[in-house]
């Protein structure tokens, strides 16, 4: 169908007709020098820190220093047609974010703007990326668990809603594997996901979205992406702008994950904002304020009091290290911010255990008390288990002829557990499953069976509890933990499982 | 500006002494007229603003050539900025001192951009209306630039009111897009 081009016309002349000639009324400021991003602004002696201003070219700017003849500006976009002697207006407000169910499925930019080509996010709600934590009155116990259908993890560091759980580990290491499981495992829950990719390869960010989108697990997440070709600006926005989506959904009383993938590169950007703003560099050239930096962006995550909903944000910021060192500045920093951490082994992983979640390294303070109790019951000796283990198997190594019965089952224990840990990518793990797997190889059910069918006792278990005992299964998931009768029920299954069925089968 | 915060300090330092001596726009006076001398004469310019010369002879100048038109407090200011090799700052240094002085007798300069001249009568009225917007006593400076085509901007200091047909035609093709 053809547009007339007397109905165009007819448009354009209402436009103009009804135009409203208004008065443009501003502050202003000079642009003094610009470059990498930063511009030194003469003026603007009323603007105030953090505030957006607005460039002739229609970028906009955020004010970091505030001199007693000028101001330093952080240009959030290109700066190439910005000039010196230009103009800069003020806006008199602060930056924000589109937020709410609009957002959901969307990939988005770090400042909310949909760089997915699906169209615009068409929503009214805003909100300020930078906001204050709740208090401690506004807050409460981090109780609930946030499953992330991961054995090595809701077994050993659970993570509640609210919690904030570090994961680090050198790169390669698996890191985000974990985030995203994590988020997978989320499918059928009443969580939303925010994932936060900074300083990632666009093509990394692409295969992650692609990767939720198969799951369907898209629409009830969020992708904020400030990728590594983008202006350190963007970077150092990203985790707030993600942060804002979170916020807005946990101040609704609803439930959210949020993922930083990864803090190290967010520091990094920071750093070099804040050193070509001459700012005064500080350990491993970091700025002095790099700990506020992400301390306020990860105090905003938490559990609310039931007066302000209840709603939760829990936080799983990844940080990176080299070579194992989770000495240094950034990774100590964030590590005494949150409320533990996933520590990912490169060994470990090169030796083939995946989630390489160093057992020993790993904490979570707070999210013991928001286990499930069935897991927690189950899992109870796992980790003595295994602590017992690695102190011996680091002595079998040196002579294990010599050793007594009671240490060479120990021995096969762990091994055991170890195999049993292991999991494979995108499949998470439902609760109920875990607690029957982790209660076969925690009492023993799995001693008799070689190392490498763990495996497939574990899948075939699965199986055997899903097709003949469904209702074990069922109850365990109701009840979220495990009585005498139901403990009964589930050791006769394993023990039916591991003498008959699976030995049949192996014969 | 060249450096505002060692302009400000020199400025701050002169205002004061003036204001002891109740002599503020006597000084303002003074000043200007040593920087538009130096501005409008290039051999002077080049004598006063040269590296190779030395502070005493630059003084020398100065004081031979200003001793009679200048009153002491301005003749020995400008001496010290020679002193300190500062002579580049004295423009910004009297657009402070003259900001001071505006600020302490309620004046505002106010810079009224139009498209075409205006008659006195219309001018007049800007003037009035500004006063009843601020409450302070305006000091209009008229600027003629074509380009507006119609309109007015008025500002002062940082605040600017844009009501140019330029800027509005600006916004209408913004909308139009």
């Amino acid at each position: 169908m053809a547009i007339k081009a007397d109905e165009i016309s007819q448009i354009l002349r209402q436009q103009i007709e009804s135009y409203q000639p208004e008065v443009h009324e501003a502050t202003y400021g000079t642009v003094i020098k610009v470059g990498d991003n930063i511009a030194t602004v003469y003026g603007l002696s009323e603007a105030y820190s953090g505030e957006l201003l607005k460039f002739s070219n229609g970028v906009y700017g955020m004010v970091m220093n505030l001199e007693e003849d000028c101001i330093g500006c952080m240009v959030m976009g290109p700066d190439n047609d910005i000039r010196e002697g230009d103009r800069v207006e003020r806006t008199n407000r602060i930056a924000d974010v589109p937020v709410g169910a609009a957002m959901f499925g969307r990939v988005v930019n770090a400042l909310g703007q949909p760089i997915d080509g699906k169209g615009d996010i068409v929503t009214k709600e805003r909100r300020t990326i930078e906001f204050t934590a709740p208090m401690v009155m506004d807050r409460q116990p981090v109780a609930q668990p946030m499953q992330t259908g991961l054995k090595a993890i809701d077994a050993l560091v659970p993570i509640g809603r609210g919690q904030r759980e570090l994961i680090i580990g050198d790169r390669q290491t698996g890191k985000t594997a974990i985030a995203i499981d994590a988020i997978l495992n989320q499918k059928d829950t009443d969580v939303y996901c925010i994932y936060v990719a900074i300083g990632q390869r666009a093509n990394a960010v692409a295969t992650v979205v692609d990767t939720l989108k198969k799951h369907g697990v898209m629409d009830k997440c969020v992708v904020v992406a400030a990728n590594a070709n983008e202006p350190p600006s963007l970077l150092y926005l990203a985790p707030y702008t993600g942060c804002a989506i979170a916020e807005d959904l946990m101040y609704h009383g609803k439930h959210v994950l949020i993922i930083y993938d990864d803090l190290t590169k967010h520091a990094i950007a920071y750093r070099e904002i804040s050193l070509l703003l001459r700012r005064p560099p500080g350990r491993e050239a970091f700025p002095g304020d790099v700990f506020y930096l992400h301390s306020r962006l990860l105090e905003r995550s938490a559990k609310l009091s039931d007066e302000l909903g209840g709603g939760s944000s829990t936080a799983l910021p990844i940080i990176e290290t080299q070579l194992g060192d989770v000495s240094a500045y950034i990774p100590t920093n964030v590590i005494s911010i949150t409320d533990g951490q996933i520590y990912l082994d490169a060994d470990l992983f090169r030796s083939g255990n995946r989630p390489a979640v160093d057992v020993g390294l790993s904490v979570s303070r707070v999210g013991g008390s928001a286990q499930l109790k069935a897991t927690k019951q189950v899992a109870g000796p796992l980790r003595v288990d295994l602590a017992q283990y690695r102190s011996l198997a680091a002595y079998a190594k040196l002579s294990a002829d010599e050793l007594d019965q009671v240490s060479r089952d120990q021995l096969a224990r762990g091994d055991r557990i170890t195999a049993v840990l292991n999991q494979k990518q995108y499949v998470p793990m439902p609760v109920e499953q875990m607690v029957a797997v982790l209660f076969a190889v925690t009492r023993g059910y799995m001693d008799k069976t070689p190392v490498s069918q763990i495996p497939r006792f574990e899948k075939e278990f699965i199986s055997f509890m899903e097709h003949e005992n469904k209702q074990i299964l069922d109850s365990i998931k109701k009840e979220g933990k495990l009585d005498d009768k139901l403990m009964e029920q589930l050791g006769s299954c394993a023990e039916k499982f591991s003498s008959e069925v699976f030995a049949i089968e192996e014969a | 500006m060249l450096n505002e915060a060692l302009s400000r300090r020199y400025a701050a330092a002169v205002y004061e002494m003036a204001a002891e001596q109740h002599t503020v726009p006597e000084i303002l006076e003074d000043l200007r007229l040593i920087h538009a001398t130096i501005a409008e004469n290039a051999e002077l310019k080049s004598a006063l603003f040269s590296p190779t010369l030395g502070a005493d002879v630059k003084q020398n100048i100065a004081q031979q050539l200003f001793s009679k038109h200048v009153r002491a407090l301005a003749l020995h200011f400008y001496m010290l900025l020679l002193k300190k090799d500062r002579e580049a700052y004295l423009g910004d240094i009297i657009a402070l001192y003259s900001d001071q002085y505006n600020k302490d007798n309620g004046i505002l300069e106010v810079k009224l951009e139009v498209a075409a001249e205006i008659d006195p009568q219309l001018e007049a009225l800007v003037v009035t209306n500004l006063t009843k917007m601020t409450g302070k006593r305006i000091d209009l400076n008229v600027e003629v630039h074509p380009e507006l085509v119609g309109g007015a901007v008025v500002s002062a200091g940082e605040h600017y009111y844009d009501g140019s047909l330029k800027n509005q035609l600006a916004e209408l093709y913004k909308q139009l897009k």
